[in-house]
């Protein structure tokens, strides 16, 4: 690996499904960072160094569109790619049509996986981005 | 006041008629009569008037008494004594008979005619004489003690003869004349024929006299017969009449100098016939009153002794037309009235105990002997049998199965407390096998919808299911994958190795629960009671449904008692009604525009001994007039909604002795609450 190791952030309401995407993102050569909530991952998540955000559609309080919603909203553009254990075309039209990269039915094939984060790490860019304390949590 | 007018012109008319038959049958030289009938005639008038209207009577007699004796040309003085005299001695009989008897103007007892017969008939001629005898002596120089006697003994016979005549006349002869029927009246004419014709002859009037050889020496016994026959048929009433009778035929052949006495100087022939009439009068009288005092207690009696027997006949008929068997026990157990069922209820193929009893039968044996070795518990229902019998308790009843050559049969048997001192009991024996097989039915088809229900709200909940079921298998999946490129590693990090494997076991064992409790919720099994805890129920409820609120985007909070909240119920049907009721609770939120999304469970235990469980939504509230349709069947107000899920919580919660509504919540969405007994021991 000649560029620099790039940040994957997973953001999952199931510890179980965020350990075992840990593992396997490791050792497919990513820095992995977990949040439990969409919550957890706007007070403590460092923006600026994600390459691409693994997102789970369904989590109790904010779901995963509320969040991908904020981060529009806000100016970020972080290559999002959505998990999601329960979802129809419907779902992955709004997903997709909200600019993410991706949309994974739980459960799924690693390849697709990996493959989703390639393509995410390709289209992601580094831009220096301002910070997003603005951003309402109760607007959901 | 007419009727006191026409009381008191009849008793002046009576009056002033007594005297002139008074001094008509006078016989020289003594100056009172034969009989004085005015003293008689006043006594009876005052026997038929009550005490505060006596005046009148009395003062209607002095004109008749002054009219009557004006003429006869003694001193005013006199007149007037003798006025007093007469006055006193009807005055002694009506007090006397007022005071003594019950019934003053009746003589239809052994006691009201000898009231009668002392107070009128002895007392008042006697005290009465004393004074009159005394004012004739001192007026007109007569011998006291003379005068004493024939006043005495004419006043004696005819208040004996009178007074009851016309008491009874006035008080009961209209009625008789109006209402007694032919034959009745022809007897009456025949006995007044039979009277005057034996009189007649008897004293004398008749020119054949009486000879026949060794008959009596005075043949007045002749006349007894008739008497006697007017008394037995006729009554007080009629030997009255008859009594009278004879008198005035006495009286009229004494006058005439005929008769038995017909020897004897005129004042002894008067004093003979005087004695013989009051000796006859006497016993004759008491004995009419005895024979229809007699008669009225008999027939009394008939009667009573009908309406008994018309009772006994209509609980005979009532006991057998009733539907079941019915049998009477004394205290002992023993058989002591049956119903004509009994033999058909408890006989052919019926209740095993009882079958073949008859009367005298002693059913507690008979229960013992056979229940104890077919029927559990039959101890205890021998026992309780007993406490009914001996009156310690009211009622008692059980049901129990007995196979027969036709299947199973029930029967239903109730023992009631028989109210009386001597205790015992009814039992009533019906045979209940078609209604307990409707029972059984009407409960399994209830079971039956239950678990169909159930299978319906686990089909709404499929997605839910998947995404429960697909977070253990992502997680299995993703570690099992990076597992396996760990292993590519040289060399393999063990402990990381160690972490994947556990990581997949937790999430295999999570993947088994979610299907475990789904098996366990869709089981069909018959309900099995247990002491449990509303809380755990709610825990796994919410447990089963938390997959279903993030896809909803609904928040389920719990707010649970401290303590554990025991019921003694069946799991799964509690799971069902928390279930159905969180699963309307998230439909009503999901309706709802409202910025909160929120179902809230609450469990309390009440100081009621019941356990309390609500669940409260966010939603739009119950439409109003609603609250009494929410539990009825096929009542919905979802498009796509069966209208059963309420009706079976409403099903489930009444067999478990509880109760369950539904009502808007103040802060808005509406709230479904229901109440259960609670377990008040701790569990063992």
């Amino acid at each position: 690996m000649t560029e620099p190791r790039v940040s994957v952030v997973v953001v999952d309401d199931d510890g179980a499904v965020r350990r075992g995407l840990t593992r396997l993102l490791r050792v497919s050569g990513y820095d992995v960072e977990t949040f439990a909530s969409a919550r957890a991952f706007i007070e403590h998540g460092d923006y600026g160094r994600v390459t691409c955000l693994l997102l789970d559609v369904r989590m109790p309080r904010q779901s995963g569109f509320d969040l991908q919603r904020m981060l529009v909203d806000a100016g970020y553009d972080i290559p999002i790619i959505f998990i999601t254990g329960h979802g129809d075309a419907s779902m992955a039209l709004q997903a997709m049509t909200a600019g993410a990269v991706d949309f994974i039915a739980k459960p799924f094939d690693h390849e697709i996986l990996l493959d989703a984060v390639r393509r995410a790490v390709l289209r992601g860019r580094q831009l220096p981005l301002p910070k997003i304390d603005g951003v309402d949590p109760s607007r959901s | 006041m007419r009727r006191a007018t026409a009381s008191a012109v009849l008793v002046a008319l009576g009056y002033y008629a007594g005297v002139h038959v008074g001094l008509v049958l006078k016989f020289p030289p003594s100056t009172p009569s034969f009989v004085w009938p005015p003293n008689a005639i006043l006594t009876a008038a005052l026997l038929l008037t009550p005490p505060r209207r006596w005046w009148i009577c009395l003062l209607a007699a002095l004109p008749a008494h002054l009219a009557a004796e004006f003429g006869m040309g003694w001193p005013l003085p006199l007149v007037l004594a003798l006025f007093a005299t007469n006055c006193s001695e009807a005055l002694i009989a009506a007090v006397g008979v007022r005071w003594l008897s019950d019934t003053p103007a009746r003589f239809d007892t052994l006691r009201r005619m000898t009231v009668f017969l002392v107070a009128a008939g002895l007392v008042a001629p006697f005290l009465s004489s004393f004074l009159d005898a005394a004012v004739v002596t001192i007026v007109r120089g007569e011998l006291y003690w003379s005068v004493w006697q024939t006043r005495f003994f004419s006043n004696v016979l005819t208040e004996l003869m009178l007074v009851p005549a016309i008491v009874m006349g006035v008080t009961a002869g209209p009625a008789w004349l109006r209402r007694a029927p032919g034959a009745r009246r022809a007897e009456a004419a025949l006995l007044t024929v039979a009277l005057v014709l034996v009189g007649g002859w008897v004293f004398g009037l008749m020119t054949v006299h009486p000879t026949i050889v060794g008959g009596p020496v005075t043949p007045i016994v002749f006349l007894l017969p008739i008497i006697l026959l007017a008394s037995v048929r006729f009554g007080p009433g009629g030997a009255s009449l008859c009594m009278v009778g004879t008198s005035v035929v006495a009286v009229w052949a004494a006058a005439g100098g005929r008769g038995p006495f017909a020897g004897l100087p005129p004042a002894e022939t008067v004093r003979a016939l005087q004695i013989l009439l009051i000796m006859l009068a006497t016993p004759i009288l008491c004995l009419a009153a005895v024979l229809v005092d007699h008669r009225r207690a008999r027939s009394a009696l008939g009667k009573r002794v009908h309406a008994l027997r018309e009772s006994e006949a209509l609980k005979s008929a009532i006991l057998n037309s009733l539907n079941t068997a019915v049998a009477v026990l004394g205290r002992d157990g023993r058989i002591i009235d049956l119903g004509s069922n009994w033999f058909r209820g408890s006989g052919q193929g019926g209740a095993p105990a009882v079958a073949g009893l008859g009367l005298g039968d002693n059913f507690l044996e008979a229960w013992g002997q056979t229940a104890s070795v077919r029927m559990p518990g039959a101890d205890e229902i021998t026992a309780s049998i007993l406490e009914v019998l001996h009156g310690a308790r009211q009622d008692f009843s059980f049901e129990y199965p007995c196979q027969s050559g036709a299947g199973e049969r029930w029967f239903a048997v109730s023992i009631v407390r028989l109210d009386r001192p001597e205790s015992g009991a009814v039992v009533s024996c019906a045979d209940i096998t078609s209604r307990k097989a409707a029972q059984l039915d009407i409960e399994r088809s209830r079971q039956e919808l239950t678990h169909f229900m159930r299978v319906f709200m686990a089909g709404e909940m499929t997605a839910s299911f998947a995404h429960e079921l697909n977070q253990p298998l992502t997680g299995i999946l993703t570690n099992a994958r990076a597992g396996l490129l760990f292993l590519d590693a040289a060399p393999p990090d063990l402990s990381e190795m160690r972490a994947i494997l556990s990581d997949i076991v937790d999430d295999g064992k999570r993947a088994g629960e979610v299907i475990q409790r789904l098996r366990d919720f869709l089981r069909k099994s018959d309900p099995q009671r247990a002491s449990l805890d509303l809380n755990v129920v709610v825990h796994e409820v919410v447990r089963m449904l938390a997959s279903d609120a993030v896809i909803r985007n609904v928040t389920i909070t719990v707010d649970l008692d401290e303590k554990p909240v025991l019921v003694f119920a069946d799991r799964v049907q509690l799971q069902q009604v928390v279930m159905n009721l969180l699963l309307n609770g998230m439909d009503a939120v999901a309706e709802s525009t409202g910025a909160r999304r929120a179902v809230v469970v609450h469990t309390r235990n009440t100081e009621l001994d019941t356990v309390h469980v609500c669940v409260e939504d966010c939603g739009p509230g119950l439409r109003a007039g609603t609250y009494d349709l929410l539990f009825e069947p096929f009542f919905t107000t979802k498009p796509t909604g069966m209208g059963m899920g309420l009706a079976i919580c409403r099903s489930i919660i009444g067999a478990h002795d509880g109760v369950i509504w539904g009502q808007d919540n103040p802060s808005g969405g509406a709230a479904f609450h229901f109440a259960m007994p609670a377990v008040t021991a701790a569990p063992a």
